[in-house]
Parts: structure tokens; sequence; C-alpha cells
């Protein structure tokens, strides 16, 4: 086991060492988006709407979980085009580590990357928008603690993507059909609370999205619990459905690359 | 020597829209210690399959795959540290460089780093791949890639080495070169599997050729005996007679 542990000690490290060498365009790219949408909706938009000033807090905190989303899909997408061409898979596969291990090193390094580059968009929302987000209400265990689950269910659940979409080609499906819906109803742009209050039906329906959970636990933490899903409810949520897709994405691995 | 490898009844079974396509059917075979066995066989006879399998990338549908005296599915990863696999298609890491590639592949069987820098300073002599150290793998031509492969596939000093189709699609003289990298092997006692199109090859290099066919074994043994028994030339001749007794 020790063994294990220290061959995938090695293979994040190489992770790491790719990661180094692109961080600084990844990490301009990570930052459009939730710029963009702090400009917009804390700048422009309570100046020609009715939109309140503490709403451009809650839409870019959705404009940061969307950016971690699709930096998540995207490394699916080029492990996926990895199955169909250059199979660097199997030289991992190859190695003395169980095919389990070998797609649990796969997971892990989207949740290192998801570390490295959204933990410090949290830091850069509060000084884009010092006043939306109050020291006040924000609570470092919990944020740790959410974000370490939306970290493990983006890698699972993209693991299991990559275990089902045929090649790259059709990951545009993946993104039209799957990420479109799921974020613009998980609450990118709204608290589950808010739904809830108007339309009831529609807010049990986002409950089978876990966009949702990670929306409102992240919120939960960093705005307080007011106004969202009580936080241990979302984590509790997010974490039991990372552990299913991470067992269904790993048994389907398997099947679809054949292995040992 | 010593029996390294036993193959009981391996079968394989790929599954199909229609039911299922048998890549390899009931193969019996045993490879000694320090061996160059060649696996010949024409597009689709199940040499791939077999390498694969062996290289515990695909498991077999039935049959038993014994290293030394273990199943190698029970004792998979010491079988995994012994092996050292050369696919066809070069899958490098082409996010690290030349020196990078074969650092990681040390730093992936735990070798003591003094061990990695020592021995990937040797490697890349032997493969004359040291002005090359920096390059990145896209900036390889073919020849120098499938030496890279190979060099990175014997970086941890595997006693079984698996090359599937090692020299297609190369210059005379890499061939050349990598047929004394797979005799110096041999000289150090690895034992080396090896699949090919080239009978030249197969008759400089092996020890045992085993022909398949169909995903069946036609025949194994070496070379000097195959062309006694029917009376040829050279191997490929023997080649030539079997697939057109087969065809009959």
């Amino acid at each position: 086991m020790q063994q294990t542990f220290s061959i995938l000690k090695n293979l994040l490290w190489r992770d790491l060492l790719l990661i180094k060498k692109d961080f600084r365009d990844n990490f301009i790219d990570m930052l459009v988006w939730p710029t963009t949408a702090s400009l917009v909706f804390g700048r422009i938009m309570p100046h020609i709407a009715q939109v309140d000033s503490s709403f451009a807090g809650l839409t870019l905190l959705g404009a940061i979980i969307s950016i971690i989303f699709v930096n998540a899909l995207h490394h699916i997408q080029l492990q996926v085009t990895d199955f169909e061409h250059d199979r660097i898979i199997d030289y991992y596969l190859t190695l003395p580590l169980s095919s389990t291990m070998v797609f649990m090193k796969q997971a892990l390094s989207i949740v290192l990357r998801t570390y490295i580059f959204g933990l410090p968009l949290f830091i850069i929302a509060k000084l884009l928008l010092p006043q939306a987000f109050s020291m006040a209400t924000f609570s470092f265990t919990k944020f740790l603690l959410m974000f370490s689950a939306v970290a493990l269910f983006l890698a699972f659940f993209g693991l299991w993507i990559s275990s089902w979409v045929r090649n790259k080609d059709a990951f545009i499906h993946v993104w039209l059909r799957m990420y479109t819906p799921m974020l613009w109803f998980g609450g990118f742009l709204f608290s589950w609370q808010q739904v809830h209050t108007k339309l009831p039906i529609a807010s049990y329906l986002m409950l089978l999205n876990p966009m949702t959970y990670i929306m409102d636990g992240l919120r939960a933490s960093m705005l307080g619990q007011t106004g969202f899903i009580n936080f241990w409810v979302s984590f509790g949520m997010l974490t039991a459905q990372a552990a299913l897709f991470a067992f269904i994405a790993i048994r389907r691995l398997q099947q679809r690359l054949d292995t040992v | 020597m010593s029996v390294l490898l036993t193959l009981q009844h391996v079968s394989k079974r790929y599954p199909t829209k229609d039911g299922f396509v048998e890549a390899l059917t009931d193969i019996n075979l045993t490879i000694m210690e320090g061996e160059v066995l060649a696996l010949l066989g024409i597009n689709g006879a199940g040499k791939t399959t077999l390498s694969s399998i062996l290289a515990t990338l695909h498991p077999a549908t039935s049959g038993t795959i014994l290293y030394r005296d273990s199943s190698i599915y029970q004792e998979l990863h010491r079988y995994k540290k012994a092996l050292g696999f050369c696919p066809q298609k070069p899958n490098l890491d082409p996010a690290l460089n030349v020196q990078e590639n074969l650092v990681f592949a040390g730093r992936y069987y735990l070798m003591p780093e003094q061990e990695i820098q020592a021995r990937v300073c040797e490697i890349m002599a032997t493969f004359n791949l040291t002005r090359y150290a920096q390059f990145s793998i896209d900036a390889l031509s073919g020849g120098y890639k499938q030496r890279l492969l190979i060099a990175r596939a014997l970086m941890h000093r595997p006693r079984l080495i698996i090359l599937d189709e090692p020299t297609v699609g190369l210059d005379p003289d890499v061939r050349r070169q990598i047929w004394d990298i797979i005799k110096q092997l041999r000289a150090q006692g690895v034992t080396v599997i090896l699949t090919t199109h080239y009978l030249d090859e197969a008759e400089v290099l092996a020890d045992r050729v085993c022909m398949l066919s169909k995903g069946q074994i036609l025949f194994i043994d070496n070379a000097a005996n195959l062309k006694q028994s029917y009376k040829k030339e050279n191997l490929e001749e023997v080649f030539l007679h079997l697939l057109k007794e087969e065809a009959a």
C-alpha cells in the first residue's frame, strides 16, 4: 500500500510540474469570467437595472464555480482525447498500480488543479467586490470543507463523463446538454431559497441537480447560512454524490478500457 | 534456462454488436528466462492482443498466465515491476521533455533518486539521446521517439520486456541499432517478447519464433528447425508456405 501511495505521489508530482509550466496562461484564463461577472453585476447592472449590489456577490461566486467546472471538464476532454489517440493512459496502466488507482490518480489530478486555480479566485473575488463578502459571515472551516467536496465531486463527475462520452467530438453534447442546464438551473444567478419561495415545484426539481448543492453550499460558507440550503445538507449531499460517481466512474472506465 | 512465463489455455474475446470476436483461442505457450521470443503473424493474427494481455493492459477472457509459479493477476504488482512494455504507437508523455520522461519513469518505479540520475545518463548514452535530453517529444523524429520509448521501458531494469513492432517505419540504420539493443538485452539475460512483421528481424534476433494465425498458434520453434522442417531457405519462405497451406 505504501508503494502505491509513493507511485501516486510521483504521478501527482508530474501533474504539479505541468501546472507550474502553464500556470500563468491558465490562471489568466480562469480570471476572465469571474472578473467579467463582477464588473457586469457589480458595476454596470446596478446603474441600469433594479439589481441590488449584493446580487454581484451571489453571481460572482456562481461565476467562480462555473469556471472551476469548465476547468475540470476541459481536463476530462483531454483525457477522452487520450483514450482515442495517444493512449498515455496505457503507460500508467502498466505501472505497478491497480487500474482503480490509475483512475483515482486521474481524478486527484483534477482535484489538485481545482485547488491551485480555484482557491485564489475566492481571494480575488474579495478584492474585486470587497463590500459583497464580509469576513463576519465567512467560515474558513466550512469553506475549506465545502471546497474540498466540490473539488472531489467535479473530479469524479468528470471521470464518470469520460467513462461514457464517445470521443472528443461528442464532448460538445456534454457542454450543451449537460453543463449548460446544470449551471443555469443550479442557481448560477439565484439561490435555492429564492426559487423555493416563488416556485416550489421548480425548487424541488433543483434538488436533483448537484450544482444546487455546490452553489448554495459555497455561498453558505462565505455569505452566511441565511437564505441558503443548510450547509451540512449541501456538504453531505455533495460528498455522497462524489462517492457514488467515483464508484460508478471507475467501474465503467475499467469496462470501457477493458483493464485488468 | 528456467521458465519465466507460462500461458495455459489463454483466450480473448471482444464483444461486438453482433456477438463477439475471438481474438485469441486456447493459447498454450512457455517463455523461458533470457530468451528472445518473436511473435509473428499477419495483421489481425492476434499478436498485439497477446502482447497487450502479457503487458496487463487487458485481461484474458479465460485461461491462466503464470509468472514463474504465480498467476500474474494474483501477483500483479510484482509482475508489473518486472515488466517493461513498449507499445506499437508511441505514448510518451508530450508534456515532459526527453530527460523528464526518463526521470519520471524511474520515479514511478520508485528507484532511488541517485540511481535515477545515473540510469538516465547511462540509458541516454546507450540510445544516443544525450544531445536531445531537453528536447520536447514533438521535436523528435520517429526513430528517436522509438528509441526513447524503448529506453523508458528499460529504465527500471525489467526482467521481461515486450516490444510491440519496435522497428516499424524506421530507417534501416535505426532498425539495426534497435536490433543491437535487443541483442544486448539478450546478453544481459533479459527476456524479450518481440512482436514483428519483419521475418528477417525474427530470424536474426529470436531464439524461437511463434507464428499466430486467426488467434491461434500455428507453430513455435527456432528458425533453424523451421527452415529444416519445411526445407526452405529462410523464415520468410516458411511463413509464405504456411500461409498458402492455411489458405488451401
